[in-house]
């Protein structure tokens, strides 16, 4: 967990919001449960956040909530795989991966002729790093290995995905939301970052 | 799945020990122990239901006397006897007039409290209605909170939109035999957009629009909008943010 935790207050002033609201998103599960971190202050125990997700989420509340229900928010919000099949072509079609992604899926020799939600998560998310420029090729090929052996093991819970490289060799991890990991001196975390906000990404893009 | 209404019924008249299962209507009118998982259309216990496993039915009627260990889902749920859910209560209707512990957590959208409900876990609704007594070791989350204090009542922390914590006069009877002590509300935390409180202990009240009622005993007060404070109540430090 990253130490750049926002207190509750902090975050009320921050984006204007009432407490009312905070705690009907809570409610609606707009906002996971994982977030609120109780930790002692000097007023007695306070709720912390932590400060970049929970106002990327706030602000995408806000942005969004006019045209969607919070029910449908939630949706959006949750980490749970729904029903989806797409061809590759379709994917091409939407714009939600470019071909070098599939291709790199054919040479791991996990070409389908339909992928589901699932499948599709996993090329976007390659498809994202290779774009960036976070991964190289080969390392591509690492995560797809971690992704479509492990990311089942995570559904309907939150996930992070996280690259270590050690003398240039790259390793790839599926963790837990929020774990502390520890590593010894040579190793370099290259990115980590929760699954969510994938999802949430690629269902804005779905939808 | 099956049809509901296809499948068989379910009568306990007397005394019985069944394994459990899916039924279409659930009836005790007597003592029946169900030795595992139950899933019906309704349940209503006149007699005493003791279960090992959980419980999922459109909706449950206890009137009598029911154990639970394990979870209960239903869409309805009225409690008028004693019940004990070992688990966590997901219902978005629930009635309690009788007496009702659970040592879980409760999921709901409305809930009236007539009676007296106990819960481990926290508790989160739409709108919480209390005319009797509550006990929450968790946190209480809801959209309005209305709590009419008869006894004693606490939970751990309150957060909501509308919390209104007000003294019910007691009279006569009730009054004189002095039943589960004065009436009084206990809890570490208040949060909320309006919050009108009476005989109330917390350490800190954090609203936009804030009364303190009479009775009350307050640590620290933070509010945006406006403060009211009873000349009956004790309010240690206020503070507009």
């Amino acid at each position: 967990m990253t130490d750049d935790l926002i207190s509750k207050k902090e975050l009320l002033d921050l984006t204007g919001i009432s407490y009312g609201q905070l705690y009907r998103w809570k409610r609606k599960n707009l906002i996971p449960e994982e977030w609120f971190i109780r930790k002692s202050s000097y007023t007695g125990q306070e709720t912390f956040f932590p400060k970049q997700q929970i106002l990327l989420r706030i602000d995408k509340i806000l942005n969004m909530k006019d045209g969607l229900s919070l029910d449908e928010l939630a949706d959006v919000f949750s980490p749970t795989l729904g029903e989806v099949e797409m061809s590759a072509q379709d994917l091409l079609e939407r714009n939600i991966v470019s071909s070098i992604s599939l291709e790199l899926l054919k040479e791991a020799g996990q070409e389908r002729s339909l992928y589901a939600l699932e499948q599709i998560m996993m090329l976007y998310v390659l498809d994202k790093l290779l774009m960036s420029g976070d991964i190289t090729r080969q390392e591509g090929t690492l995560l797809i290995d971690v992704m479509s052996e492990h990311y089942y093991r995570f559904t309907g819970k939150p996930s992070e995905l996280v690259l270590i490289r050690k003398m240039g060799v790259p390793s790839f991890m599926l963790v837990t939301a929020g774990t502390e990991l520890y590593f010894d001196n040579g190793v370099k975390v290259i990115l980590r970052q929760p699954m969510g906000t994938f999802m949430e990404e690629l269902k804005l893009k779905l939808g | 799945m099956e049809e509901r209404n296809l499948r068989n019924d379910l009568n306990v008249a007397g005394m019985s020990q069944t394994a459990g299962g899916n039924f279409h209507r659930v009836s005790i009118d007597g003592m029946a122990k169900v030795n595992g998982n139950l899933d019906c259309t309704s349940l209503n216990v006149n007699g005493t239901l003791k279960m090992h496993g959980a419980l999922s039915s459109e909706s449950a009627t206890i009137n009598g006397m029911c154990t639970l260990n394990g979870p209960l889902i239903s869409s309805r749920v009225r409690v008028d006897g004693l019940t004990t859910i070992n688990g966590d209560l997901r219902s978005p209707e629930l009635e309690v007039n009788g007496k009702c512990t659970v040592r879980g957590r409760v999921d709901g959208e409305r809930i009236d409290i007539g009676g007296v409900i106990d819960i481990e876990g926290d508790i989160q609704c739409e709108s919480l209605n209390v005319q009797g007594n509550i006990k929450i070791s968790g946190f209480l989350n809801a959209g309005t909170v209305e709590i009419k204090l008869h006894t004693s009542s606490s939970a751990k922390e309150i957060g909501g939109e509308r919390i209104d914590i007000r003294r019910k006069e007691q009279t006569g009877f009730w009054k004189s035999i002095g039943l589960g002590g004065t009436p009084s509300f206990k809890t570490s935390l208040i949060e909320g957009d309006e919050i009108v409180l009476e005989d109330t202990e917390a350490d800190i009240v954090r609203g936009s629009k804030v009364h303190i009622g009479r009775g009350c005993n307050i640590r620290l007060v933070e509010y945006s909008g406006e403060l009211e404070v009873d000349p009956d109540a004790k309010v240690g430090s206020s503070q507009r943010i």
